[in-house]
C-alpha cells in the first residue's frame, strides 16, 4: 500500500514538473518567420530561391558595376533540371534586391522587348536560341539589342540538377550558372556559379 | 525488498526530472551574435553553441561604397557541425535596413575547421552590421499541432 502511495506521489511530481515546463513556453501562432528554412523538400523551395537570388546579387554588388547599369534577365535554361524552376519568381526576387540597392537597375527581358518593339523581339529570340543551344552569343546581336532596349547587360542563366541515389539515400545538386554579358562590348562581365546540395535518407 | 524498490523508483524519477529539465534548457536560442558597433562585440547566447564555436576574426571594409563584412568562426570540437548565419544591416542611426538579402545561409564546419561568413551590405546607407550564428534548424518547430 505504501509503495503504491509512493509511486503515485512520484508520478504526480513528474506530471507537475512536465506541466510547469509546459507553462514556461510562450503562446504559439501559425505565423512563422519567412526567412527561415521551412519544411524541407528535395525540390527547389522558397528558401532555395532566396539563397540563389541573394548569392548572385551579392556577386554583382561585390564586382561593383557602374551606377545606373541596367540589367535584364535574359533566357534561363532549365531543361537540365527535372524539377520545376520558377524563373519569374527568381527574376522578381533579383529585381527587388537590386531596386533596394539603388545602383543597379533590373528589368525582365519580356518587359524590355515591349519597350524595344518588333526588331528587339526578333534579336532577343536569336540571342535566346543561341543560349539554349549552347552556341556562342553573337556580339553584334547583343550590341543591337542593348541599343534598342537601352540596356547595359543581359544576365543569362542555366539551372541544372543532378540526382544520385545510394542505399536509401537521395541527393540532389542544383547548379545555378549566371553570365552577365555586356551589351556594349559583348564581353562577359560576370560569370558565376552557385550550388545547392540537398540530401535525405529514408 | 520493497524499500529498495522504492529507492530505485525515486532515483529513476529524479533522473527523469533532470532529463526534462535538461530538455527545457536546450531551447533554441540566437547562438552567437557578433555586432560591429560601437566596437566589435560578441555575445554568446547559447552555452552549447559557445562551446562549439569560437569567433576568431571580424573584418569590415567598404568596397565600391558598400560595407563588406567577414566573420571567421572556428569549430573548436572534434566533430562536424551544421550551423546557419544571417547578417542584419543598420544605417548610421542604427535603424535596420529591410532587405531580402538577410536570409539564413547554411554552413557546415568540419572538426576544427575555420569558416568564413561573408556578407555585403544591401546598399550604401549601411554603416553597421550584426551577425547571428545558430544551429541549423527548420522553422517546423513553430508548426502548430492540430
Amino acid at each position: 500500500m505504501n509503495s503504491i502511495c509512493g509511486c503515485l506521489r512520484i508520478v504526480t511530481m513528474m506530471f507537475l514538473a512536465a506541466g510547469v515546463a509546459g507553462c514556461f513556453r510562450p503562446p504559439m501562432s501559425g505565423y512563422v518567420p519567412a526567412e527561415e528554412q521551412g519544411l524541407f523538400t528535395m525540390g527547389l523551395d522558397d528558401h532555395d530561391y532566396d539563397l540563389a537570388a541573394e548569392d548572385i546579387t551579392r556577386e554583382m554588388m561585390t564586382r561593383g558595376l557602374p551606377k545606373g547599369y541596367v540589367v535584364a534577365l535574359g533566357p534561363v535554361d532549365t531543361r537540365e533540371c527535372p524539377y520545376d524552376v520558377r524563373v519569374r519568381q527568381l527574376q522578381k526576387s533579383l529585381q527587388v534586391i537590386l531596386n533596394k540597392e539603388n545602383t543597379l537597375k533590373f528589368t525582365a527581358a519580356v518587359d524590355v522587348m515591349a519597350a524595344g518593339g518588333d526588331a528587339a523581339t526578333e534579336i532577343y529570340r536569336m540571342i535566346e536560341y543561341n543560349w539554349l543551344n549552347n552556341n556562342p552569343v553573337d556580339t553584334e546581336d547583343l550590341q543591337k539589342f542593348g541599343k534598342l532596349a537601352k540596356l547595359n547587360g543581359i544576365l543569362f542563366g542555366r539551372v541544372s540538377a543532378l540526382e544520385r541515389r545510394d542505399r536509401g539515400a537521395r541527393e540532389v545538386t542544383y547548379r545555378f550558372v549566371w553570365e552577365l554579358a555586356n551589351t556594349e562590348t559583348g564581353i562577359v562581365d560576370i560569370s558565376h556559379e552557385y550550388k545547392i546540395r540537398k540530401n535525405t535518407r529514408r | 525488498m520493497k524499500h529498495k524498490f522504492n529507492i530505485l523508483l525515486r532515483v529513476t524519477a529524479v533522473l527523469v526530472l533532470i532529463g526534462i529539465a535538461a530538455g527545457c534548457r536546450s531551447v533554441p536560442s540566437a547562438g552567437i551574435t557578433v555586432e560591429s558597433y560601437p566596437k566589435n562585440s560578441i555575445s554568446v547566447n547559447s552555452k552549447i553553441m559557445g562551446g562549439l564555436f569560437n569567433v576568431t576574426e571580424v573584418v569590415a571594409a567598404k568596397e565600391n561604397d558598400l560595407l563588406n563584412a567577414q566573420v571567421t568562426v572556428q569549430n573548436i570540437t572534434r566533430r562536424d557541425c551544421q550551423a546557419e548565419y544571417r547578417f542584419e544591416w543598420m544605417d548610421k542611426n542604427g535603424l535596420s535596413i529591410t532587405t531580402p538579402m538577410t536570409v539564413w545561409i547554411p554552413v557546415n564546419a568540419s572538426a576544427m575547421e575555420k569558416v568564413r561568413m561573408h556578407g555585403v551590405a544591401p546598399n550604401k546607407a549601411a554603416e553597421d552590421f550584426s551577425l547571428i550564428v545558430r544551429f541549423r534548424r527548420a522553422s517546423t518547430r513553430w508548426t502548430l499541432r492540430r
